[in-house]
């Protein structure tokens, strides 16, 4: 029987779902990240904290293909996508939730879905919907309205499932606790930590260092543009720099 | 109601489809790049003089007619692919200024093939006035408005039950969002074109019959339709077709109850007491929604 050379095979097992390399971008002439390396193995959540202007936005949106990478590349699933448009990056399992839920506002819960699945054989979007209802009980009794009559939990709700409509291989989640009462942001993490309990791979970004580092696998930590600190995410919530900076310890 | 008000509101009103007709095609573009196409009216000119010269060339009414508003669809996909495909990273103004360009070459080019000279294309179906309660109605009227409404309805009918109709309104939406959900929203312009040329298409061989064609008739009609997109609140295609019927008859009546002098000053007077009063139209998206 054939079998590929050893370091071909090698270099598959080894190398991760995402793996970002060296990864430089910014706006226009000015640059906000610089040689962001990250790597994110199949099944396993790992967050990205940082406080305000990281960079962790932007990082998001370069992985997703909305910001071009001035440098380093984006490989994913084996295959480079550093310059793949981002329509085709989302088709290919690239799914990112945006900071501030961006729902399709005018449009109702149900429609907002329904292009979650945009992507996917239209004959799958039936199903799915059912699924995405029986998770958010929420958006099952709300799915006529619109969406910008939600409530802001329900709104972010709504981002997380529309996210899941894509059957995301990889689901990029900014700061999806943000601007959430306590109760919701329990709500929010308990739904994060289902998901990748279902074998979903999140990239979690996080003000909420000790909340994300709680339920992650390992961590990055990012601070004016570069990562300065990785590893498992139990060892970086003892971590002097992050427990003074992050965590308020 | 008089016979004369009768008159003039019949005579607004099917204008006034056909303005509606052009501001959808306004309304659709922008809503896919923020661009106002202002060689819109110019798919109304090409529609109209395209289906005279087939007609000339021995076809059957019919087919000239299908034939003239398929041109015309082509000339609005080529104009995304040629003029603004190439410049999509530039800014808004840029590519708006682009589109003030490409409808003065088609301008150019359409009198080279056309020349100068009015023509005029026969009513669809008969010439012989209908009586309606001391006016007439031509029946190419009848046409006018049948037609609009068809086009309507098959647009919002696209719109709401169609995946590329739900992917148009997502790119209108929040383009970036668009691009997340794996929308191709080059495809969303790109197709935004090719219906707005298809709606000024059929805009110009209907009213074609009752207002003579020539080189520069987009002109006029790209401006009004522009205004009926603005007055109806810009982006919103429905409120266009409302917007259209409402410069259409305050037109009229204008010419009717002042003078014909003032009729093309109508529309220009609307578009400034709208931006003012109003800036969001009658329709337009209300502000503050939440985000
Ligand atoms: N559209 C933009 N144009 C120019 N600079 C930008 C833009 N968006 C962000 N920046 C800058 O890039 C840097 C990183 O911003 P980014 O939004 O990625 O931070 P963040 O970590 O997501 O912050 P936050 O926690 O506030 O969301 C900041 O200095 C910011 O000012
Ligand atoms: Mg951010």
């Amino acid at each position: 029987m054939w079998s590929p050379p050893t370091s071909a095979r090698e270099a598959a097992i080894a190398e991760p779902l995402l793996n970002v390399a060296e990864l430089s971008s910014g706006y226009g002439p000015v640059r906000a990240l610089w040689d962001v390396s990250v790597r994110i193995e199949e099944g396993e959540l790992v967050t990205l904290v940082g406080g305000n202007g990281a960079g962790k936005t932007t990082l998001l949106r370069t992985l997703s293909g909305l910001l071009p990478a001035s440098a380093g590349t984006i490989r994913f699933a084996g295959e480079d996508i550093t310059r793949l448009p981002a329509h085709l990056r989302a088709r290919r399992g690239i799914v990112q939730v945006p900071e501030g839920r961006q729902v399709l506002a005018p449009m109702t819960v149900e429609d907002n879905l329904r292009l979650g699945g945009y992507a996917r054989p239209q004959g799958e979007i039936g199903a799915a919907l059912a699924e995405m209802y029986a998770l958010f009980n929420d958006l099952r009794l709300r799915r006529r309205d619109i969406a910008g009559h939600l409530s802001g939990g329900q709104q972010q709700m709504l981002a997380i499932a529309r996210g899941l409509m894509a059957r995301p291989r990889v689901l990029l989640l900014d700061e999806p606790s943000m601007g959430l009462s306590p109760i919701l942001v329990d709500e929010v993490f308990a739904t994060v930590e289902r998901l990748r309990a279902s074998g979903t791979t999140i990239f979690l970004v996080e003000q909420n260092a000790y909340r994300a580092l709680s339920i992650a696998d390992r961590g990055y930590v990012l601070e004016a543009g570069r990562i300065i600190l990785e590893g498992p995410a139990a060892s970086l919530m003892v971590n002097d720099r992050v427990k003074e900076a992050y965590l308020g310890l | 109601m008089s016979a004369d008000l009768l008159q003039f509101l019949v005579a607004g009103v099917t204008v006034g489809a056909c303005y509606g007709l052009v501001g959808v095609g306004f309304s659709i573009i922008y809503n896919a790049s923020q661009v106002i196409n202002f060689a819109q009216g110019e798919f109304v000119m090409i529609a109209g003089l395209g289906t005279t010269s087939l007609l000339a060339a021995g076809m059957p009414y019919a087919v000239a007619i299908a034939l003239g508003v398929l041109i015309t669809v082509l000339v609005g996909v080529a104009l995304e692919a040629l003029a603004i495909a190439p410049a999509r990273q530039s800014s808004v103004v840029t590519l708006i200024i682009i589109t003030v360009g490409a409808s003065i070459f088609l301008r150019g080019a359409a009198e080279l093939v056309w020349g100068r000279n009015f023509r005029s294309l026969p009513p669809f179906s008969g010439a012989e006035p209908i009586a309606l309660g001391g006016a007439v109605i031509q029946p190419q009227s009848l046409w006018v408005l049948g037609g609009t409404a068809i086009s309507v309805v098959l647009l919002s009918l696209f719109f709401a039950a169609t995946r590329s109709g739900k992917a148009m309104l997502a790119t209108a939406c929040n383009p970036n969002v668009a691009l997340l959900l794996g929308i191709d929203t080059r495809a969303v312009l790109r197709l935004s074109f090719a219906i707005a040329a298809l709606l000024g298409g059929i805009a110009g061989v209907l009213i074609a019959p009752i207002s003579l064609t020539y080189t520069d008739v987009g002109v006029m009609l790209g401006l009004k339709g522009f205004c009926a997109a603005i007055l109806g609140g810009l982006g919103n295609p429905f409120g266009a077709v409302v917007g259209g019927l409402i410069v259409g008859v305050t037109e009229a009546l204008t010419a009717g109850y002042l003078s014909s002098a003032y009729k093309d000053a109508v529309a220009f007077v609307m578009i400034l007491v709208v931006l003012i009063v109003m800036p969001r139209g009658l329709f337009g998206a209300k502000a503050g929604e939440r985000v």
